[in-house]
């Protein structure tokens, strides 16, 4: 595994702590979007408008932030030229950087619905599937980001594998959601804002994957995006961590 | 430490002589330069060889040191000497710094060691649970890489750690954080988190509680009064004991709901994380339509307002009204009727005072720390006479600690008192 000290090696000292800061700023989006995300699905379950609203203005607060975390790469990356696993760090933090900001716009989407569904009433089903696969997803996102801090490629394998689980739970979720909209035609317009509520979530999901393969990315230097997971798998099970 | 003598004397003494014998030898044979030169050769081989012995125990220097001839015997045994000294002192510091961090490992506080750059140096098991930390790999990680709540970062950042941070985090349980941060050492910090949930809880049913009961006891209350209002309206047909009762009644339910009012009041404003609905207000507003109300209830007393100025505070309307409402209304009842209530507003530095003073018949100063203390009383007699619900200060005190003011007392026995909300200067006002 990449040690930490990694990027303290450099003569520049300036760049060390432009990396580190890089690092920080992008971290510190992502704990600001892990909360986004922990309450909209309060404000979701516990239909509390007012909240929700925090959450669709507070939106623009994760956008600025990519904003300043792009430009901050795009500097380093004409300043100072980097190479080899700074080069990896800066391009990942790049696409963790978009990747984060769509999960601020999905936990945004999110608190619409719950805006919706705060006028409409409450939903037949109790909200269980969005409070099961919320938790699930918010847990997936927080790994991510926690294997990314502590570059743990287990970590991240592990939020990746547990993908295919929350697209299993979506499905049955999606099943039951439309058991309920045949029960009573009435419920009909509630469920759906759920359904939306729910896709989101699922959409979470595969961005806190992403993050995950990013992060293999950064640390191993390997592509395991479509499909190379199996190999990766088989790769740590003989070499550990590396 | 005790020094080991270095035998200097001897050793050139031993020199001479040897180079001595070495230039006699040489001046039988005839060749006196060649011999001393010979000798002095021999002396730099056998101090190299000695030199090789010392450097060869200098590498593992936890055996014991060899015999070493001479000057160099001597040397190495300072240095020896030296060594255990030293290895002593390190042992026992290491037992001191094991000995605290084993104490601070124990607690059941979390605590962390964070340096001058915010990367973790150390950390103990309470904070590895509390915070989803791990043990060896997470040392020189970025505390706030790891730890992401925006609330916990803004509040690492600052720098100001008077106040501690409460935050709640957590997914499956929702865990209230209390953090509390010191500067010790090379701008290093030390945070202290503890587990505050049980008692935010609990603080949270009593708060819940009071309210309830509150509540729940005003609807049967304001039946008993309303009909005493109707029985009393109609007193001339009652025979004259029952309208004393009945009055004395009256009474005493309007005391019980000014009590209730007060109950449900304090428990709405006293949450500390309710949100505050902050406008910026005129003192001159707020202190005219107090007159005017209590004009109503006490037209016999004069209440003289000065104020400096157009002071205008930050903060709600309503509770700041309660406040300033209930100072009067003490200030009213506490003194004697002839005299004046002054309401004055100034400023003074930064700072924005609204004293309240009445010519009554003071405080004893031994009184002031539980003053703002529920149903705390002075003279129990007198002031359920008077008819206070002993709620009064501790309303003002919440008030003014959600407008981040504070409550000053003066007063002297026989001359008066001054109750004072000072406010802290705002960026907003």
């Amino acid at each position: 595994m990449m040690k930490q000290e990694g990027y303290q090696q450099h003569i520049s000292g300036r760049f060390n702590a432009e990396l580190e800061a890089l690092r920080n700023h992008m971290l510190e989006m992502g704990g600001k979007v892990e909360q986004q995300l922990k309450r909209a699905l309060e404000a979701l379950v516990n239909m509390d408008s007012g909240e929700a609203e925090l959450i669709v203005t507070g939106d623009s607060e994760v956008n600025q932030m990519e904003m300043a975390i792009d430009d901050e790469c795009s500097s380093i990356l004409a300043r100072r030229q980097p190479t080899a696993s700074d080069l990896r760090l800066v391009v990942a933090i790049i696409k963790v950087n978009t990747d984060l900001e769509r999960i601020g716009d999905e936990a945004a989407k999110v608190a619409k619905q719950a805006l919706r569904l705060a006028g409409e009433g409450a939903s037949p089903s109790n909200f269980v599937e969005v409070r099961h696969i919320g938790n699930r997803v918010a847990v997936m996102l927080r790994e991510a980001l926690d294997a990314f801090a502590r570059l743990d490629v287990d970590m991240a394998l592990k939020v990746m594998q547990g993908d295919s689980q929350v697209d299993r739970e979506y499905g049955s979720a999606m099943r039951s959601l439309v058991t309920f909209m045949m029960e009573d035609p009435r419920d009909i317009g509630v469920i759906l804002n759920e359904m939306w509520a729910l896709r989101s979530l699922e959409r979470i999901g595969d961005h806190a994957c992403n993050i995950s393969e990013h992060v293999v990315y950064l640390v191993r230097g390997l592509d395991v995006r479509h499909g190379h997971l199996d190999e990766l798998v088989n790769q740590s099970g003989d070499g550990g961590s590396g | 430490m005790s020094v080991a003598s270095v035998n200097w004397a001897s050793a050139a003494l031993k020199i001479a002589v040897l180079v001595g014998l070495a230039g006699l030898l040489g001046w039988h044979y005839g060749k006196p330069l060649v011999a001393v030169a010979l000798s002095l050769l021999a002396l730099i081989a056998f101090w190299l060889y000695q030199m090789h012995r010392v450097k060869a125990w200098l590498d593992k220097p936890e055996q014991p040191p060899p015999d070493v001839y001479g000057i160099w015997g001597d040397l190495l045994a300072q240095i020896y000497l030296h060594q255990r000294n030293s290895k002593a002192t390190q042992e026992r510091l290491q037992a001191t710094v094991q000995n605290l961090r084993d104490s601070l490992a124990s607690m059941r506080d979390g605590v962390i060691m964070v340096d001058s750059l915010g990367a973790i140096e150390w950390f103990n098991q309470a904070a590895e649970s509390l915070l989803d930390l791990r043990f060896p790999e997470d040392q020189g990680q970025t505390l706030t890489n790891l730890v992401r709540s925006p609330q916990f970062n803004t509040y690492f950042v600052q720098g100001d750690y008077d106040k501690p941070l409460q935050y709640l985090t957590g997914l499956d349980f929702p865990t209230h954080l209390r953090v509390e941060i010191t500067h010790f050492g090379q701008r290093q910090r030390l945070l202290f988190i503890r587990d505050v949930s049980l008692s935010v809880r609990e603080e949270q049913i009593r708060r819940d509680f009071v309210a309830n009961v509150s509540h729940e006891m005003r609807t049967p209350l304001t039946v008993i009064s309303g009909y005493l209002g109707t029985i009393l309206g109609d007193s001339g047909n009652l025979p004259a004991p029952y309208t004393k009762a009945l009055e004395q009644m009256a009474q005493q339910a309007q005391r019980l709901e000014n009590l209730l009012k007060d109950l449900l009041w304090l428990s709405r404003i006293e949450g500390e994380d309710r949100p505050h609905e902050q406008e910026i207000l005129d003192i001159k507003t707020l202190v005219e339509e107090l007159r005017e109300e209590m004009g109503g209830i006490y037209p016999e007393r004069e209440i003289q307002v000065e104020l400096d100025g157009q002071p205008k505070v930050l903060g709600d309307y309503r509770e700041l009204y309660s406040a300033v409402h209930n100072l009067t209304i003490n200030a009213i009842k506490y003194s004697p009727a002839d005299t004046p209530v002054q309401i004055h507003g100034f400023q003074q530095g930064n700072e924005f005072h609204l004293a309240i003073r009445d010519r009554g018949m003071g405080i004893d100063s031994m009184h002031f720390p539980r003053l703002t203390e529920r149903f705390y009383r002075v003279d129990d007699s007198r002031c359920s006479a008077l008819g206070g619900t002993g709620l009064g200060l501790a309303i003002v005190k919440h008030v003014a600690a959600a407008h981040g003011a504070r409550l000053q007392i003066e007063s002297e026995l026989g001359e008066g008192s001054t109750f004072t909300l000072i406010f802290a200067e705002r960026e907003s006002r």
